[in-house]
């Protein structure tokens, strides 16, 4: 078979919206909502809705039509369609973040939540909680999983969900920190938050599960924003749950607990997929952003007339062309094993190993394609007339959040060669 | 002349008599349509003082310009193609003002 390097024609055509959008209504408040760190890019949050709301439309009725036929099989023929959604969502997402990373995740959708909800919830959960995304008010959806003592590592988790028999409700009590869109969620919009709690500490990972808060819920409280390095238009919020109680539907994966040493809970396993596409989101974040600086830099030197003889030898080639001629490279790899990742799991295959790589590719990409246009411009990549420095500033979030380089980079080890997570930490 | 492209011209023509300047107050805008295909035209439509006018041909410094198929156009304004749709399937290109092009159809009755 041979290798397809072609991107659908439904998947180009639908990637032009998200171009223009990118070009015409972000990048000129790029700069703005970088310096005004707090404030919510309204214009584009506006312009953005009604498609998103398309988008989780569908998305939410092929899931429940999915559940009903079978994995991936369209309706009546019984024939396999095979489904483009992620590999829509990382061209979307590409375009946007070169717009600006930190007002692409202002876009008002279920986002990390919404993951975590289709990966692991009932049909009955995903009417419930996602329906919402598909009319009315701009909504976001959030995911809480990092604790002041729980960032890495995720089995340290110390907040706690308790059943009370008498009203058959989750009482949660703990803290989060560094929540993206933490505040739209819970106080700004009627959206919805994924909290991850520990329903028995002593069994580590096994005694986890991720509960859904809906905005609003009495007992959650936001009591920081946080101020940044990069990604400013972000809403980075801290949230502390005190005697929070919620319906005992919203537990996502099963409440039943099996002892340490078994095998890992499904609901765990379960939930834990959401990586799986948040992780190629956060790439093609990523590479958003380094064709944006790679972009730039290459035209401004073009207009110095520096531009790269392809087809000469490397030993003709200046140290500046040389450099371009490899962040290119990288640019290509970066996005090819993103693709990668998007498209097997559209096909249904496991991607987990793919979207880990994808993830640490991409981080380091970025960094080092930003840190190096910044350098190549010298006093244009350091002002801040020019965006240059800051999407420098904004590149080392994708090698931080959703496991950071070095967190991804243990998990492809083992996954290489085999090892447990007790084996290789 | 075919049967698309007289549509489009009676569409155009209607134009001035929908507009309905109370919902698009404060606008001042030059818009480019350049409708490609069997049946394709290109039109400027201006807005402003609250009065829309429409003509054939091309503008100088348009705010907006919206390019799409002429059968697709005559199909969107029939209602029969949905805006939304034909924006995210890439069915409607526009250059310019976007935020002015996502307000345009409520300008009209
Ligand atoms: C802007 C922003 C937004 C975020 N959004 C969210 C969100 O929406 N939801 C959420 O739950 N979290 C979010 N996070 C948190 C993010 O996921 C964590 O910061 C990340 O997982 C790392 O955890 P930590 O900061 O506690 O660092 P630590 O775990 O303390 O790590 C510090 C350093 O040690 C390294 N390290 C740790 N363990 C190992 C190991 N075993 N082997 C090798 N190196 C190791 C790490 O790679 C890192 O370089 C966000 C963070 C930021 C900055």
């Amino acid at each position: 078979m041979p290798i397809e390097f072609e991107i659908p024609e439904s998947v180009k055509n639908q990637s032009n919206l998200t171009e223009m959008v990118a070009e015409q209504v972000i990048r000129k408040v790029s700069r703005y909502f970088d310096e005004h760190e707090h404030e919510r890019p309204w214009e584009y949050i506006n312009f953005i809705w009604p498609f998103i709301q398309q988008m989780e439309a569908a998305n939410l009725k092929r899931s429940l039509e999915v559940k009903k036929n079978g994995h991936g099989k369209a309706s009546g023929n019984g024939q396999k369609k095979q489904s483009t959604f992620q590999v829509r969502m990382i061209h979307m997402i590409e375009n946007l973040s070169w717009g600006d990373a930190g007002i692409y995740l202002c876009t008002p959708s279920s986002a990390l939540a919404g993951a975590a909800i289709q990966a692991v919830g009932t049909p009955d959960q995903k009417e419930r909680f996602l329906d919402r995304f598909t009319h009315g008010k701009p909504k976001w959806g959030a995911m809480a999983m990092t604790e002041p003592q729980a960032g890495s590592d995720t089995s340290n988790i110390q907040t706690t969900a308790r059943l009370d028999p008498e009203t058959n409700e989750w009482v949660l009590n703990g803290e989060k920190i560094f929540v993206t869109n933490g505040s739209l969620a819970s106080r700004e919009s009627e959206g919805i938050l994924v909290i991850w709690a520990t329903l028995d500490r002593s069994l580590g990972r096994a005694g986890m599960r991720p509960f859904v808060v809906e905005a609003g819920t009495p007992g959650m409280t936001v009591t920081k924003l946080e101020e940044k390095l990069g990604i400013r238009a972000s809403d980075t919020a801290a949230i502390v749950f005190q005697d929070c109680r919620i319906p005992y539907d919203n537990i996502l994966g099963s409440p039943e607990l099996k002892k340490p040493g078994a095998r890992t809970e499904k609901g765990f396993k379960g939930a834990m997929k959401t990586f799986d596409s948040s992780r190629p989101w956060v790439a093609a974040s990523a590479m958003g952003i380094a064709r944006a600086a790679f972009e730039f830099t290459r035209d401004t030197l073009a207009a110095q007339g520096i531009t790269i003889p392809v087809d000469a030898a490397y030993h003709e080639l200046s140290a500046i062309q040389r450099d371009l001629l490899d962040m290119e490279t990288q640019l290509k790899a970066g996005w090819l094993l993103t693709v990668r990742s998007a498209a097997l799991m559209d096909a249904g295959q496991p991607n987990s190993l793919e979207a880990s790589m994808a993830k640490v590719k991409s981080g380091q990409v970025v960094t080092r394609i930003t840190q190096k246009c910044v350098e190549l411009l010298g006093p244009l990549g350091y002002s801040r007339e020019l965006l240059v420095e800051k999407w420098m500033r904004d590149a080392k979030i994708n090698d931080i959040y959703e496991g950071t380089g070095q967190i991804n980079t243990l998990i492809v080890a083992r996954r290489i060669l085999g090892y447990t997570r007790k084996e290789l930490k | 002349m075919s049967d698309i492209d007289a549509k489009i011209r009676r569409m155009m023509a209607d134009m001035p008599a929908a507009f309905n300047p109370e919902k698009a107050e404060g606008v001042n805008a030059v818009i480019q349509y350049n409708l490609t295909g069997e049946g394709g035209s290109q039109w400027q439509s201006r807005i402003a003082g609250g009065v829309c006018t429409v003509e054939e041909g091309v503008a100088e410094n348009p705010t907006l310009t919206i390019t799409m198929d002429a059968n697709d156009y005559v199909e969107m304004m029939a209602g029969r193609l949905d805006g939304m749709q034909a924006f995210m399937t890439g069915k409607i290109k526009v250059s310019g003002d976007i935020m002015l092009a996502s307000r345009l159809m409520t300008f009209f009755n």
